[in-house]
């Protein structure tokens, strides 16, 4: 055999380097063109009803680890033998797909999306159109949850999680102070004095309100805005409300439980939230049902407080129309470029639209929106928070029941929650009036909103 | 193949005796250092995919309407203008990083010296054990130290004001309050960068000639004088270094703040990178890109002024004339 000099052999292994650089370099190959895959905003014929074993394929998911649709997609690859399921272990995913989306390839077949993102990206035309499905099974569906995914009389996803605000509050807290119980039809200045005797006699929170009006402490006013009929913006997301005479009013309402000086002063989620709940110093919060979950995980010994609270309707607004709110909760989506939507709406549908699918999210810990599920095993859903033989689920299907349809999270509401912070502290201090600093902070967003919009064409 | 010798170097006057080489000259010499080529190629290869085309994009981005699997429209000055006339953050973004310019950097680098200084003291005890611990903050993490801080800092369950009420004082709302906050970002900072300038310092500091010292000593100049007519002279140009990539460092700006404060308390702690950012992710791409070239601009002309004001210190010649 022939000796290769060094020279040589350094020749052949940076042509070689150089090579292997300008293919990582090339565009991907294109993928084959599908037939069946329709143009942004065309209407999919209905899947036809399958029967087991006839799917088959692969489906990829992005959403957070630890997820009920990976639990669903188990019990769908269960029922599909044919089909595969995958979740690919990843942190931002919701920044992975705006790359992906930028580069032409790489999309997943379903990410699990927060509500405001849907109507945005519906705006965008980026979204499969599930109408076909949804509309099948709409009135199998919570209405409030099917608002959250309409855009322009379509759906643009699956309604994932229903979260409907409550009161959660622990009873042993409260009579140590020598008040309570709360009752079902307590009014908000009758729970705000309630609050100030439990936080004098107690040294516990009946709610949380960070100075900083932030994470969990904004449900002081996002609960009353929602109770009182109010609005970020309307239907169309165009403008902007929430500086109208509702929102000066919630404010209000969030500015009174403030100057009470009886809330939780501790960032959501931080180490002090965490350790005040364990150490018996929070004897109420407002909180959706997800909420559970990270409750659950944290609150694990009695003496920290394991099955001592009750949930119920938030308190009496005065001019109320509801006795509850939404806060977070997701919708599954897929794109419109996908190249089987048949696949993957025949999953959206198992996952929110049949017993099997329900059954499986639920016991995850999410409220699957599905109504036959909700009115028969939710009952049974498992926990450990809540008091043994308190009927929670009850509570969460009555505070379901106050949800309204008229409530849009459009753009303009992920813009208004974020900037909270920014307008709100002041007005809580009384170093801007309620009507001053409503109408910059609405100023603000209704800039913020206009752009966002702009960008969006 | 026989070794190739490369091109020399051709002088000026060769140049004007010499017709300016055509493009076929010049690929026929290419194709003859083709090895040579090859081998340099890899960088330029991955310069152009992740530093040439992504700056074009940008600039190609920031004058159009864009969003991921649409086409561009191009919308000229658009973005610029409705940033820099009607962005409600900009301004002050701007102004919070500024202030925190003003202050951190001759906090920063002046506290960097004195420590360096001593470090270098020859009769400091332990030299070495104090410099691994200044430099620790270096290798560890931002979201970490960040994290960290926040517990520390946090108004009603942190350690300081736990600390600071025991001797009856406080509770101050570190994190919650403007000026506190912006006092606990400058911490924040310190900790974290302290440890490189310090490095860097000792390193200009060690390259001083000891006999300057010496000849100093014999002509009866104190430590002092020594410090400022011998040392601080000679680590100008050190120190100019450090306050333009100081600058640039701060101008970027992200994590810590976004982690310790998240911008609060009211946006008083807002930069300019935090904003950007916040543009990228609500999908506003061509205002996102247009804020980056704006920012761009900022520490250009910052730069630009920091030299022109400290040009003397460039060379040690030059400080030693002033």
């Amino acid at each position: 055999m022939k000796p290769v000099s060094r020279r040589e052999f350094l020749k052949v292994a940076g042509l070689g380097a150089a090579a292997t650089a300008l293919a990582a370099c090339a565009p991907s190959a294109a993928p084959a063109p599908n037939p069946a895959e329709p143009a942004a905003g065309e209407v999919k014929e209905a899947p036809a009803a399958v029967s087991s074993g006839e799917l088959e394929g692969k489906l990829v998911f992005w959403g957070h680890q630890d997820h009920p649709i990976y639990s669903a997609g188990q019990a769908f690859m269960k029922k599909y033998p044919k089909v595969v399921f995958e979740q690919p272990e990843m942190a931002e995913w919701d920044k992975a797909v705006e790359s992906a989306l930028a580069a032409g390839s790489g999309l997943p077949d379903m990410v699990w999306h927060e509500a405001t993102n849907v109507q945005r990206d519906a705006r965008r035309g980026i979204l499969l159109d599930v109408t076909d499905v949804v509309k099948k099974h709409e009135a199998e569906l919570a209405p409030a949850k099917l608002s959250e995914a309409l855009y322009q009389g379509k759906y643009w996803g699956m309604p994932g999680d229903i979260t409907p605000n409550n009161l959660w509050w622990r009873p042993d807290l409260v009579e140590k102070a020598g008040v309570g119980p709360i009752t079902e039809d307590i009014k908000y200045d009758e729970f705000l004095q309630m609050a100030k005797e439990v936080k004098a006699k107690t040294d516990a929170s009946l709610f949380v309100m960070e100075e900083t009006f932030d994470g969990q402490g904004t449900l002081m006013f996002a609960v009353p805005f929602y109770a009182l009929g109010g609005n970020f913006t309307d239907e169309t997301g165009e403008q902007v409300l929430l500086d109208n005479e509702i929102g000066m009013q919630a404010m209000e309402y969030a500015k009174q439980a403030w100057d009470t000086g009886a809330g939780l002063n501790a960032g959501w989620f931080s180490p002090p939230y965490w350790g005040a709940i364990k150490e018996n110093k929070l004897a109420g919060t407002y909180s959706p049902p997800w909420m559970r979950g990270f409750f659950q995980t944290e609150v694990t010994t009695p003496e920290q407080g394991q099955g001592k609270w009750r949930n119920q309707l938030v308190p009496v607004y005065p001019g109320a129309v509801a006795r509850t709110n939404v806060w977070g909760g997701a919708t599954l989506v897929s794109f419109s470029t996908n190249p089987q939507p048949d696949l993957v709406k025949a999953f959206m549908e198992f996952t929110f639209c049949t017993m099997e699918g329900a059954q499986v999210t639920g016991d995850w810990g999410i409220i699957p929106p599905y109504i036959p599920w909700l009115k028969s095993e939710f009952k049974n859903a498992k926990q450990t928070l809540f008091e043994a033989g308190w009927d929670w689920t009850g509570e969460v299907v009555k505070a379901m029941n106050q949800m309204r349809n008229d409530f849009y999270r459009m753009p303009g509401y992920g813009i208004a929650y974020g900037a909270l912070g920014k307008f709100v502290p002041a007005m809580l201090r009384g170093e801007k009036s309620i009507k001053d600093g409503m109408k910059e902070y609405g100023d603000y967003v209704r800039s913020e909103n206009a752009k966002l919009l702009e960008s969006l064409k | 193949m026989a070794a190739k010798a490369p091109p020399l170097p051709v002088s000026r006057s060769s140049v004007g005796a010499h017709r300016r080489p055509d493009a076929r000259s010049v690929l026929r010499e290419m194709w003859k250092h083709r090895t040579d080529y090859l081998f340099i190629s890899p960088f330029y290869i991955l310069f152009a995919v992740f530093g040439i085309y992504p700056l074009l994009f940008g600039i190609q981005l920031s004058l159009s309407r864009w969003q991921p699997g649409r086409d561009m429209t191009w919308v000229g000055l658009q973005n610029y203008q409705t940033l820099i006339f009607t962005d409600p953050e900009l301004g002050r973004a701007l102004l919070n990083t500024l202030a925190m310019l003003l202050w951190i950097l001759p906090t920063g680098l002046g506290g960097a010296l004195i420590l360096a200084v001593m470090l270098n003291a020859r009769r400091l005890a332990g030299r070495g054990f104090f410099r691994t611990i200044f430099f620790l903050p270096f290798v560890t993490s931002q979201v970490i130290v960040a994290i960290v801080f926040q517990q520390l800092l946090d108004k009603n369950y942190g350690w300081v004001n736990l600390l600071l009420g025991k001797i009856g004082l406080g509770p101050v709302p570190w994190l919650t309050e403007t000026i506190p906050a912006q006092i606990s970002i400058t911490l924040l900072l310190h900790w974290m960068g302290i440890g490189t300038n310090v490095l860097i310092f000792l390193g200009a500091l060690q390259s001083i000639d000891r006999e300057l010292y010496e000849a100093a000593e014999i002509d009866g100049a104190t430590s002092t004088q020594q410090f400022f007519n011998v040392t601080f002279p000679l680590i100008r140009p050190v120190m100019l270094f450090m306050v333009i990539t100081a600058t640039i460092g701060l101008i970027n700006l992200y994590a810590p703040v976004k982690l310790l404060t998240n911008g609060g308390p009211e946006g008083t702690t807002l930069t300019l990178f935090m904003r950007m950012i916040d543009l990228m992710t609500s999908v506003r791409y061509g205002e996102g890109a247009g804020f980056g070239f704006i920012m761009g601009g900022i520490v250009l002309l910052i730069t630009l002024l920091q030299m022109k004001f400290l040009s003397g210190w460039w060379t040690v010649e030059g400080n030693l004339k002033q």
